[in-house]
């Protein structure tokens, strides 16, 4: 088990990488990464698709940087 | 002294620097061992994007002595924050800032070819009204094919309080308190309701991921498992997932038991006490002209806010988690930069926490302000918590020097309210118990009656 923790965590083992991401949630986000990756691809043609149809670029999403 | 010594409590984990203050200078070391991610960080033009949209502390390299000279790359000097406040002190709102800074952090950062090492919710603080990330050392190199090594911190420092603000309760924001490394995702899995497993965020980051931390606490991962890689669009969708996942969650204190006393503050006065006791405060401020108020029971900051446009720095603490909401709602507002609002009990303020109790500081040791209102505030301390008055003064005199104080007697309609249910045993509880309570640790300089109400506001100034 041992061995194979190490090999799995092994490229993050830089010297300055200090926290442990714990090897369930490590793993988990392969697969998680391996649902929402697929529907985020679609999100960005579709708002590329949208782009070509609106004039200008509008930023909804950014409410965070609106209160400056 | 060791070096140590001089080394900030919190600042150990992470081996590529660490703050230390010297003649009450703030500083941060980068460590050689770093270097090479500071450099980009600055090289790639991310520090100065980062600057730009206000969401990085801004610093100084400086060439001061290091503190730890054989393992010293640079010296950095951050801009000092004015008020340091945790997690467990924010209000919903400000706790989802902070979190959606981070993420927008993390995509400035990927566009940089950086990514987040670390996704603390105790390395974002209020900088002038805005959620910033004060760990200048966070970001490291990006190389494609590796997944995130903060999803664990990530999920368990904001996703999970949030989700269980939004479904579950307010006063579970708390466990931040308890658990300092952010919130066990099986606890939290447990006290969300079920309908949260139907919908893909809180399903994946929080349900999932709880039961796959169960799964591989205690088995072995194969090896064709630990050689899976993502993508880097992947690990932008993954990124999205959980900006959108946060985005979604919403707490609205309205429909709470506290309704809509707040919207009525000044219900327990005329309207003419109420401007009579706005006028004073402000006559008393202008009078000592503090450069930091702590606002006692600030509720949704009426009064703070006098202090704040007399460019005091201000800290507005109330209890209900509904009036710092509604709160710190109206600083992003009006855009303001020198109020901080925060939930405070002050029959039980927060405590030190962590390792050898020196990682997160309690509020006394982030004490003095130069100045304190505490309005209509006393009777819920001295009466509700059975606070005698002379440990009541002693008890502000450790928290600053300046003190502008309403004395409610008992024959106000609010102090009847509290002893309608029970037994007076208050009898040192009048004026003069009052006057001579706090003249033991405070000097009076002025007193006002309130017109048209049986209070009086008191300015006093410790001995």
């Amino acid at each position: 088990m041992h061995f194979q923790l190490i090999f799995l965590l092994a490229p993050i083992l830089r010297p300055h990488t200090y926290l442990d991401p714990g090897s369930g949630s490590f793993l988990i986000q392969l697969l998680i990464a391996g649902i929402v990756g697929a529907g985020f691809i679609i999100k960005m043609y579709w708002k590329k698709i949208k782009g070509l149809f609106t004039r200008s670029d509008t930023n909804k999403e950014e409410d965070n940087d609106a209160q400056q | 002294m060791p070096s140590s010594d001089r080394r900030l409590g919190a600042s150990f984990r992470d081996p590529s620097g660490f703050l230390f203050s010297r003649e009450g200078v703030l500083y941060r070391q980068v460590n050689q061992i770093y270097a090479e991610h500071y450099d980009r960080l600055i090289s790639s033009g991310l520090s100065a994007r980062l600057l730009d949209a206000r969401l990085l502390i801004p610093h100084e390299e400086v060439s001061v002595e290091p503190e730890e000279q054989t393992q010293a790359y640079k010296i950095i000097k951050p801009h000092p924050i004015s008020f340091i406040s945790y997690p467990y002190e924010w209000s919903f709102s400000q706790l989802k800032d902070a979190a959606l800074a981070t993420m927008t952090i993390q995509k400035l950062a990927l566009e940089s070819g950086m990514v987040l090492k670390d996704a603390s919710a105790y390395n974002i603080q209020f900088y002038k009204g805005k959620p910033v990330l004060i760990d200048t050392l966070s970001f490291e190199i990006y190389h494609e094919g590796e997944p995130w090594v903060a999803y664990r911190q990530f999920c368990q420092h904001f996703l999970a309080p949030l989700a269980l603000v939004a479904h579950t309760d307010v006063r579970l924001s708390q466990l931040l308190r308890v658990y300092i490394d952010g919130i066990p995702l099986d606890l939290v899995a447990r006290l969300l309701p079920r309908r949260t497993r139907y919908g893909l965020g809180l399903a994946t980051h929080i349900h999932l991921h709880a039961s796959a931390q169960k799964r591989y606490a205690d088995k072995p991962v194969s090896k064709e498992q630990s050689t899976r890689r993502m993508s880097k669009l992947q690990f932008m969708g993954l990124m999205d997932s959980l900006e959108s996942t946060t985005r979604k969650l919403n707490w609205k204190p309205s429909g709470t038991e506290w309704g809509d006393y707040y919207t009525a503050s000044s219900s327990h006065y005329s309207a003419s006490a109420f401007e009579h006791k706005k006028q004073v405060v402000s006559k008393f401020l202008e009078r000592i002209k503090p450069a930091s108020t702590w606002d006692l029971g600030a509720n949704t900051g009426e009064f703070s806010r006098l202090a704040a446009s007399l460019n005091s720095d201000t800290v507005a603490f109330d209890i209900d988690p509904a009036a710092v909401e509604q709160n710190y709602l109206q600083v992003k507002k009006n855009k303001d930069t020198l109020m901080l609002p925060l939930v405070m009990d002050f029959t039980n303020p927060s405590p030190s926490l962590g390792w050898h109790n020196q990682e997160r500081h309690s509020l006394l040791e982030r004490a003095p302000a130069e100045s304190l209102l505490v309005l209509a505030l006393i009777h819920h301390l001295a009466i509700s918590n059975n606070v005698p008055l002379l440990r009541l003064a002693e008890f502000l005199s450790d928290l600053g020097h300046w003190l502008i104080i309403e004395w409610v007697p008992k024959e106000d309609s609010q102090v009847q309210k509290l002893l309608a249910s029970r037994q007076d045993i208050f009898s040192e509880y009048h004026q003069a118990g009052f006057e001579a309570a706090f003249e033991f640790y405070f000097t009076i300089h002025e007193k006002v009656a309130l017109q048209d109400s049986p209070r009086i506001l008191y300015l006093m100034e410790k001995k």
